[in-house]
């Protein structure tokens, strides 16, 4: 393993983190150089000179080994998390070093949590970089800088396949190039078009756009301290709702849908299965709402659950309602949302609706067996009969996440936490959801909890985003000789 | 090679500069607000000083006529008004009007009761004085005293701003320093790793060379002159052959 040429790659990430915070201090500059101009253009200057340095070293081109991809995509996000506290430290308030970690991993990892009481005190610079970091991390830190460094080779191909789960590579039957190319289209797309619509609904330019980068990125962070409730505009609830839901389908479906290819969304078994379990789910909540009578009419009931079920399903988290005070019944639903999730190759996080379908299949396929012993059974998706190593590999992967959601769970009690904070935030922040229950509700904020709960919590965001393995094997010794 | 390990010394030394300049910035900007709280603190202690002083020029004027029994003004009597709503409005431009509006409500309940007597509503005598004016009296002085020492009093208020600004002099220092130790040891590794290692490799080949007569392991990668350095050795050990 070359360190060398591990710094040049994690160094080109930093750069583009550096060009965000540096679009961060012009917003600051031109809206009357406010209090977040300082820390952001010398968190700029630090980053750029920290991120070019490896670049004055290193030789131009370098292939790189599949290990090394893998060192360079994780530390290229811990890093970006790492560099990303600079403006809140910076500016201070009530970013402490624990504060400023956790809300820097949080918008990375696009989970949203926060840990600010008053959003809305901050400077607009400041809470642009938050956002940018939400617009960073959705499509992934290192295909952003894949997007903009020079042609590569074979360098594209090995980082990109660390990055993008093996799950979201089925619908990408393209050079490397291509999916990159494929991706940022349909990203800086669906932003601009969101954009545009959350103008016309009535927000202003700032608002839209923070808020389609946290949309668009399935991310979760406000400009708002009671979130979208705050405008109370079922015109612009409906657009990030239509626009949430969209970012939790494959990139590659959408792309294909738009120029009228034939693996389309409404071909693939996947979609059909994320949008008939989200329209199940917004069902079971309105009607357990309406009989409970917590909102006066069954439109009301159906708004609510509408906006709060696919925006934890498509794990955005954003909020118009308080579901700490929902049924049961409704934030079980919920934390179904919260553990499955949207589609692989999407924004989204969680285990994914590709592995919760593949994992209803097995079951299926498991009952059917033991009625016909002698019968041979296909598991199949899309039509396609999928790989043993494939199903196993996907039923391991629930396991694991339920484990570290348990385990999460075990050192938030043991930090203080009652259980169901503790267990919703840990689901929450695995899935990089955002909200639980408890005292993290989606009205909630993550400051009530204690240090040693924030920082594991930060820790299952990053596992989660990273799809748990690629995290563990930098942790495993023999990996590194 | 020279031109690599420049740059490189050069961003540190900027880096280093940098963290100098913003250090230098902000103590600065520090020491300046802690002048401007001791100041304002001897301002605010100057003005309750005025303020005290006239009230009690006031109060011995009503003491004297209540003593000689005399209706007539004694001296004193309207100057200390005077010179008190001086000072109030003095202390209202430094600290902003909200500070004072505890003063102002005592002050215009002294001045009726005051304007009670002027206007012969009620009698000077010692059961006014002890019952009435007193009251009034104290409740002024109190509010004056507040002014300086309480909570909300304007160097409280400064005073606790100071404290996260303590926070902000500090930490931009600090995490350019971080930032700088960072680059120090990516410094260090690639001085290492690019110059120093290959240079102990071509030093060590060499050596094995002409003792033993074994050609090194070249297949090590080098750049720059020391690529060509070693190219050289390759050349002269080649040649040396025929």
């Amino acid at each position: 393993m070359r360190p060398g040429v591990i710094l040049k790659y994690i160094g080109a990430v930093l750069l583009l983190n550096a060009v965000f915070m540096l679009a961060a201090a012009l917003i600051s500059y031109f809206n009357g150089i406010d209090s977040g101009f300082g820390p952001l253009a010398l968190s700029f200057v630090l980053i750029a000179i920290l991120g070019a340095f490896p670049l004055i070293f290193v030789r131009k081109t370098e292939q790189i080994s599949s290990k090394e991809g893998y060192v360079i995509v994780t530390g290229a996000w811990l890093l970006s998390c790492f560099v990303g506290t600079f403006p809140y430290l910076l500016w201070g308030g009530e970013f402490s070093i624990a504060n400023a970690w956790f809300e820097s991993v949080s918008g990375f990892t696009t989970t949203g949590a926060t840990i600010l009481t008053d959003v809305e005190s901050l400077p607009k610079g400041l809470l642009f970089w938050r956002s940018s970091t939400h617009w960073i991390g959705g499509m992934g830190v290192v295909m952003f800088a894949l997007a903009i460094l020079p042609a590569m080779g074979r360098t594209r191909m090995t980082l990109s396949s660390v990055e993008i789960s093996p799950l979201a590579k089925d619908n990408f039957k393209y050079r490397t190039r291509k999916i990159i190319q494929i991706l940022l289209f349909v990203y800086i797309g669906m932003t601009a078009v969101e954009t545009f619509f959350l103008k016309l609904a009535g927000m202003d330019w700032f608002d839209a756009v923070n808020h389609s980068f946290s949309s668009i990125a399935t991310g979760g962070f406000s400009t708002r301290n009671l979130s979208i409730g705050a405008y109370d505009n079922q015109l612009i609830e409906t657009i990030i709702t239509v626009f949430t839901f969209l970012a939790g389908i494959h990139f590659g479906l959408i792309f294909a849908t738009l120029i009228g290819s034939r693996n389309n969304v409404f071909r693939s078994e996947v979609c059909r299965y994320y949008f008939l379990c989200t329209v199940a789910g917004v069902i079971a909540i309105t009607a357990s709402l309406w009989a409970s009578g917590i909102y006066g009419s069954l439109a009301e009931s159906f708004r609510y659950g509408l906006f709060q079920s696919v925006t934890i399903i498509s794990t955005t988290g954003f909020a118009t309602a308080d579901t700490t005070l929902w049924t049961p019944f409704a934030m079980m639903v919920l934390l179904f949302f919260t553990l499955q999730c949207a589609c692989a190759g999407s924004t989204s996080g969680g285990i994914k609706a590709d592995r919760i379908l593949l994992a209803f299949k097995v079951i299926k396929t498991r009952i059917r067996q033991q009625q016909h012993p002698n019968a041979v059974f296909r598991i199949k998706m899309n039509g396609v009969a999928q790989e043993d190593s494939v199903i196993n590999f996907a039923v391991l992967y629930i396991v694991v996440y339920i484990l570290f959601i348990i385990l999460g769970t075990l050192v938030n009690t043991a930090a203080g936490t009652d259980f169901i904070t503790g267990l919703t935030s840990s689901a929450a922040c695995m899935g990089n959801v955002g909200p639980g229950f408890g005292e993290v509700g989606s009205m909630s904020t993550y400051a009530g909890l204690s240090a040693v709960s924030r920082f594991a919590s930060t820790a299952l965001m990053l596992f989660g985003r990273l799809e748990v393995f690629g995290l563990i094997q930098l942790f495993l010794m023999k990996w590194w000789v | 090679m020279r031109k690599k390990i420049s740059t490189g010394f050069i961003c540190l030394a900027v880096l280093l500069l940098f963290a100098g300049a913003i250090s230098v910035f902000e103590l600065n900007r520090m020491r300046s607000k802690t002048r401007e709280i001791i100041e304002l603190n001897s301002h605010i202690m100057a003005l309750a000083e005025r303020m005290l002083d006239a009230l009690q020029i006031q109060n011995t004027a009503v003491i004297k006529m209540i003593v000689s029994e005399d209706a007539a003004p004694a001296n004193g009597y309207g100057s200390g008004m005077e010179n008190f709503g001086r000072a109030l409005e003095d202390a209202s431009s430094l600290t902003g009007e909200a500070s004072v509006a505890a003063i102002r409500l005592a002050d215009a309940n002294y001045r009726n009761v005051i304007a009670g007597y002027a206007n012969e509503e009620l009698e000077l005598d010692m059961a006014w004085f002890a019952g009435i004016y007193l009251n009034a009296y104290y409740l002024l002085d109190k509010a004056v005293n507040d002014y300086f020492s309480a909570p909300a009093s304007p160097v409280e208020e400064r005073t606790s701003r100071l404290e996260s600004d303590v926070y902000k002099t500090i930490t931009p220092s600090i995490v350019t320093f971080m930032v700088g130790i960072m680059i120090v040891l990516m410094l260090f590794f690639f001085v290492d790793a690019y110059y120093v290692r290959p240079l102990i490799k071509i030093n060590a080949g060499l050596k094995r060379y002409l003792q033993a007569g074994i050609r090194s392991d070249d297949s090590f990668e080098t750049s720059d002159e020391l690529a060509e350095l070693k190219e050289s050795i390759a050349e002269i050990i080649e040649r040396s052959k025929h």
